[in-house]
């Protein structure tokens, strides 16, 4: 039984990410944020505010765009997730929306980039992108302190029309 | 955050034995719970983590009853296409909070036990009595524009903060709540307590109940509904005033309403007075916006949060006009 | 692609940062590194009487924990940046028992975890005997501190203003903000033979290295601050914060690395902000609208431990052709950390006010306010008399007001509205923001694989100066951008500016310039030379194109050909650059890590950009709520080297000056003096959703005086004038001026 352990016991957590299990051991505090950032090095998701109020580290869990801050490693076991590092191809090429972001200049000192980035692509897929409000609305949750907002919204349209085409 | 055990239950059985530990606290979609621990506004002893029991996760539109599993997510829930026809109200409040990626997390039940966003309650500084009972209440002299006018106490004016707790309200719904002792319905009117002598306690579940689905009474008032919320900024923010209003219309005259509002009460508050000032009358701009102040009339203002009245007055307004459009 | 001068190409680092490949502070990895969590104050004056750090130290895993107690080490002396030093502050955290402001760091604790650093510095115990404090300057009793400076003075403002057939006096504010950059501040800090290495967002790696240096009490060459991509600046990672020497201070301890992420409601303490401001302004006007008398009473917020001040009103003072000006500036000292620079310190807060009191003129003397400020435009700046380096304010608007359809405004109060009764309102403002110069070095290097590398230790914050820099030099040498990598942010490289002040491209640039130019002289002397490809040209005739050097008579021979004939098979070229004005031995001492710059007012000219700004605007009849449907800005700022990271940093600043207008303050709670919303949930910056369309046009200037490279001043100038343009348009749309941001719902309500 857990309780029986002291707190401080590290859990031995196995996390997929992007299509790898990393068998870890972690103290139970740890959020799949810092087990990402801290114990994979995977170091593309990054960390803007750890309350769930900014974007910064949107992943992907189970293909449905999340807070890593917000989820405890712990929790996410047995979950597919995805992170900036596995969204190009195998072979490296970018994926259609890294493309767009680049050709729209979508991005300026591009913290919230990778956070953006997953959050657009689950937009596409969840099809919330008929209209620019609708594109802005299910953008909001990833805040840009740059302002790239409007070339945001361009390089997501640009990928929903490629795809809907 | 302070340490704890963190514990996996394969069923809700053992969930419910988990539950019951000194303690104790669960997990569902994480996004308040963690939150609060990582700023010890809550530091459980021992997690138990139900987010994948996925026979919770079950909701069903379509029958007398509206019944949403706990573990329903947000998002979810709120593109059910007959919620949307059905009732917009309940789907809109749960568009228009928080983000996709939020919404993708948050469970309906762990939503309505949102705690508030009360600066003085998350600094972990302040006093409150909500965070340190007995601490007293620094929001009292402090920052009260976003301090509640109803229900409020000489130790709390906190707001209760969530958008679906508060489209809830408007409606017949209710709770089922299970522990190892066996299960029970709440009224939603009697889950949310108002703020007594002591405003850390804000629900009325008891130690190693869990909420295992929310009950709504299907009414043809969900279909000519809106939830109205006003923000300072356009998205991804907490309502400065919002307006739940559901109608049954004959014509342009109000058979019957349900009206709640948010942003202004201690808990989700469903505003008997403005229904009152709704029934039965002919729907126009002015019997909309009296019936919006009707609502407020027992409103306690404080030093910053007074325009409330008006705004809120005028949300109550304009949502009723738009839902009785809706028919 | 070619990458010359001029030409849009992609942001050099963008694929990096699409990948997620861009290494930010936080990100580099270092073994056996501990973790630092701060303890921050819970009062905003007083002594700490009281430290009791048994709990701390009993979380497992915990290995320092650090307060006032422990620090007396000898850490060298450094200063605050506006008396000659480096630091954020006077002030330094755990040097006494002392509190100054709410939100202090007060202790610092480091575990192998970040875990159990947290948990720690939550059950580390101070008391304190605490003082009542004011973090306000609207709190009763506050007094006022006269600027010591002298005003600006010229003709007789009170005379010609009582003399003045139309007058409009009022007083507009504008509330504390914090920049809030998307990356907090983060530092990892660890030491090696006596060597210190920091990972730090930095806006001037060579400031902090200095300062460093000096606190350590080791040479500057054995500091190394490195900081190749910055998550955000805006200005709060120009000067060097306390929290980075107390890691480095701890990581020396400990001998083992130390890194510490500051959470975000510590960023509102532990670094610089907006101050809060009061703005009288006051005009004159002859019933034609020419302007005859201007007053500018500047109030700002500065903190009791420091004085800093940003009036604005040696800007205000240059805008229109007024005969009569005088203003004033003082500040009041508050119980905060010490503010400082945010994008535009000076002016965005300054013009908020000002230009709204332009607009209030214009409705007062019934007049276009277009033509009101085109009807003032002055030929040489009214304060000096000197002449502009280059000023098309006036190509600004007309340029603006078409692009914007200005043409299709009715004056008259709510006179527009959608067919739905929404509120449509237009307005627009003057934005300028000062180019002011700073010496830089750089170090270019063509090497066999035929790879051009720029390095110098600039910063790009966002800016697109990986991108420009690569340019100015490609421009000079005919080679394609491909063939360009650009080294930045790292005390290592050759001398660059602190990346502040829009100053950046033009001085960084100037440097890159100078040594690429250098470069092609040494290329030219090769190839002419006796065993060069071109042996006994003209070096004068010859051409760089398209990666090759062309003689008039067409033949053309790679660089690559050429550096077969110099002795090491490649060639570099170095150069410091300084302001023509500038003395060579302020250059050095700059070059140095210290702070000096020329201008914006030099002894010959005046040298600003300037730009046009306008907003449209729709306010809901009934709720009230304001969104900026629309926002346009047209400027000049000399020679842009890359028209579309240009575009994309005006459009941020335009965006900046949305959320200024409308959303952003940090509450204070005045019972305890502190700032009450220390989140991104409290604290308000735009979303996606709040921002419309944004056009960040640019006009054509051609300036020669203000550098060798002739580009002003970009960064910041964007935010300048949206706030009052939105005011403005709030304005037209509602009739109701609102005289402080932002502006809210209730403040429309009546």
């Amino acid at each position: 039984m857990p309780d029986t352990l002291p707190p401080e016991t590290p859990l031995l957590v196995t996390l997929r990410v992007n299509e790898h299990d990393h068998p870890l051991a972690l103290d139970p505090r740890t959020t799949l944020l810092d087990a990402l950032r801290e114990h994979l090095g995977l170091t593309g998701t990054k960390v803007g505010c750890n309350h769930g109020t900014c974007g910064a580290c949107t992943v992907h869990i189970d293909g449905r765009r999340q807070l890593a801050c917000l989820v405890l490693a712990a929790a996410a076991q047995g979950r597919d997730i995805r992170t900036i590092e596995g969204l190009s191809d195998a072979d490296g090429a970018l994926h259609p929306m890294q493309a767009a972001f680049v050709a729209h200049d979508a991005l300026q000192c591009g913290y919230c980039t990778p956070g953006q980035i997953m959050s657009a692509v689950a937009c596409v897929t969840e099809g919330h992108t008929r209209t620019d409000a609708e594109i802005r609305e299910y953008m909001s949750g990833n805040l840009c302190r740059c302002g790239a907002y409007p070339n945001i919204v361009a390089a997501v349209r640009d990928v929903a029309q490629q795809k809907a085409a | 955050m302070q340490p704890f055990t963190y514990a996996r239950p394969a069923s809700l059985t053992e969930a419910f034995t988990l539950a019951q530990q000194p303690g104790a606290a669960l997990l569902a979609g994480g996004t308040t719970m963690v939150d609060l621990m990582r700023g010890d506004l809550t530091a459980p002893s021992s997690i138990v983590d139900i987010g994948h029991l996925n026979e919770l996760a079950a909701f069903d539109t379509s029958g007398p009853v509206l019944r949403f599993g706990a573990l329903a997510r947000m998002a979810d829930v709120a593109e059910d296409a007959t919620l949307l026809s059905a009732y917009p109200a309940l789907a809109e409040s749960l568009q228009l909070a928080a983000s996709q990626q939020l919404r993708n997390a948050a469970t309906v039940g762990g939503n309505m036990l949102q705690r508030t966003r009360c600066v003085y309650f998350r600094d972990g500084v302040s006093a409150c009595n909500k965070r340190v009972p007995g601490s007293g209440c620094s929001a009292l002299d402090g920052i009260t524009r976003d301090m509640a006018l109803f229900a409020t106490s000489e130790k709390c004016i906190a707001t209760y903060p969530g958008d679906w707790g508060n489209a809830l309200a408007a409606f017949d719904t209710s709770v089922e709540v299970s522990s190892a002792s066996g299960t029970r319905t709440i009224p939603f009117a009697e889950l949310h307590v108002a703020y007594g002598d002591d405003p850390a306690v804000e629900t009325t579940l008891r130690r190693g109940e869990i909420i295992t689905a929310i009950l709504v009474q299907a009414t043809p008032a969900g279909r000519c509904s809106t939830y109205l919320k006003v923000r300072d900024r356009q998205s991804y923010a907490y309502a400065v005033v919002s307006a739940t209003v559901a109608l049954e219309m004959q014509g342009d005259v109000v058979q019957s309403a349900r009206v709640s509002l948010g942003g202004v009460a201690t808990k989700p508050w469903r505003s008997h007075a403005a229904e009152a000032a709704l029934t039965g009358v002919t729907l126009n701009e002015q019997t909309a916006l009296a019936a919006g102040h009707a609502g407020f009339a027992d409103a306690r203002p404080l030093a910053e949060n007074g325009f409330k009245i008006e705004l809120g007055a005028r949300a109550v307004a304009r949502a009723a006009l738009v839902a009785s459009k809706r028919i | 692609m070619d990458g010359s001068i001029g030409t849009p190409i992609p942001r050099r680092d963008a694929m990096a940062k699409a990948t997620g490949a861009a290494q930010y502070a936080a990100d580099f990895g270092h073994t056996g590194t501990a973790y630092a969590a701060l303890k921050l104050s819970s009062v905003a004056r007083g002594r700490i009487t009281r430290v009791d750090t048994a709990a701390a130290e009993a979380v497992p895993g915990v290995q320092l924990v650090l307060t006032h107690r422990d620090m007396n080490q000898d850490l060298g002396a450094e200063t605050f940046i506006m008396k000659g030093g480096h630091m954020q502050s006077s002030f330094m955290p755990l040097t006494s028992d002392e509190v100054h402001y709410s939100g202090q760091i007060v202790g610092l604790v480091v575990a192998d975890t970040t875990e159990a650093a947290e948990q720690a510095a939550r059950v580390l115990n101070l008391e304190y005997a605490a003082q009542h404090g004011f973090a306000s300057i609207d709190d009763p009793g506050r007094t006022k501190n006269t600027v010591e400076k002298p005003e600006i003075t010229v003709g007789d403002a009170d005379a010609a203003m009582a003399k003045a057939p139309v007058r409009v006096d009022q007083e507009y504010s504008t509330p504390a903000q914090h920049h809030n950059p998307m990356e907090l501040y983060a530092t990892t800090a660890s030491w090696n033979d006596g060597k210190l290495t920091v990972h730090s967002p930095s806006q001037w790696v060579m400031g902090q290295r200095a300062a460093l240096a000096t606190i350590f009490g080791i040479a500057a060459e054995e500091v190394h601050v490195v900081s190749p991509y910055i998550g955000g600046a805006f200005g709060c990672k120009a000067t060097l914060l306390p929290h980075t020497v107390l890691v480095a201070a701890a990581a020396r301890r400990l001998g083992r690395p130390v890194k510490l992420v500051v959470p975000r409601d510590a960023m509102f303490t532990v670094g610089s902000f907006r101050p809060a401001t009061r703005n009288r302004i006051a005009f004159g006007a002859e019933r034609d609208g020419t302007m005859v008398a201007m007053v500018h009473e500047a109030v700002g917020q500065t903190a009791e431990v420091d004085h800093i001040a940003f009036p604005g009103t040696n800007v205000t003072s240059r805008m229109y052709d007024i005969a009569n000006i005088k203003t004033s500036e003082s500040t009041i000292a508050t119980d905060v950390n010490t503010p400082g620079f945010q994008r535009a310190p000076a002016e965005a807060s300054s013009f908020f006010a000002f230009e709204s009191a332009v607009d209030e003129l214009a409705v007062a003397l019934g007049m276009d306010p277009i033509e009101l400020r085109i009807k003032n435009e002055p030929k040489v700046d009214p304060v000096k008399g000197l002449p502009w380096s280059s000023r098309s304010l006036v190509q600004c608007y007309r340029r603006g007001a078409e692009l914007f359809g200005w043409d299709k405004r009715t004056p008259g109060v709510g006179s527009m509205q959608t067919d739905d009764g929404v509120l449509i309102g237009y307005g627009c403002a003057t934005a300028t923001y000062p180019s002011a110069m700073v010496p830089a070095a750089a170090h270019v290097a063509l090497s066999a694989d035929g790879l051009l590398r720029v390095r110098t230790s600039a910063h790009d914050v966002g800016t697109g100066a990986y991108t420009v820099l690569g340019q100015v030099a490609a421009d000079v040498l005919g080679i394609a951008d491909e063939h360009v990598r650009v080294e930045l942010g790292d005390s290592d490289l050759p001398s660059g500016p602190m990346s502040g002040g829009s100053v950046t491209t033009g001085s960084a640039g100037s440097a890159v310039h100078m040594a690429a130019m250098a470069l092609r002289e040494k290329l030219l002397l090769v190839a002419t030379a006796a065993k060069g490809p071109f042996a006994g040209r003209d070096p004068a005739t010859l051409q760089f194109a398209s990666g090759h050097v062309v003689g008039a008579d067409g033949t053309a021979h790679s660089l690559a050909d050429i550096l077969k004939a110099s002795p090491a098979g490649s060639l570099d070229a170095s150069a410091e650059w300084k302001p023509d004005l500038m003395d060579a031995e302020k250059m050095q001492a700059s070059l140095l890590g210290g702070f000096a710059l020329e201008g914006p007012v030099t002894k010959t000219h005046a040298i600003y950009s300037f730009g046009a700004q306008f907003a449209e605007v729709r306010v809901d009849p009934l709720l009230r709520t304001i969104r900026v449907s629309r926002m346009v800005g047209a400027f000049a700022c000399g020679r842009i080297i890359n028209p579309r990271t240009a575009r994309s940093n005006l459009a941020g600043g335009m965006v900046w000056g949305a959320s200024f207008a409308l959303l952003e303050q940090s509450q204070v709670d005045h019972p305890r003096a502190r700032f009450a919303n220390q989140d991104l949930a409290g604290y308000h910056i735009s979303s996606c959703a709040d921002i419309g369309e944004v056009t960040a046009e640019i006009v054509d200037e051609t300036d020669t005086v203000v550098n060798a490279i002739g580009a002003k001043a970009v960064g910041e100038i964007g935010i300048v004038g949206m706030p009052a343009a939105i005011a403005n348009a709030v304005y037209h749309a509602t009739g109701i001026r609102v005289r402080k941001t932002p502006i809210l719902i209730e403040d429309l309500l009546g």
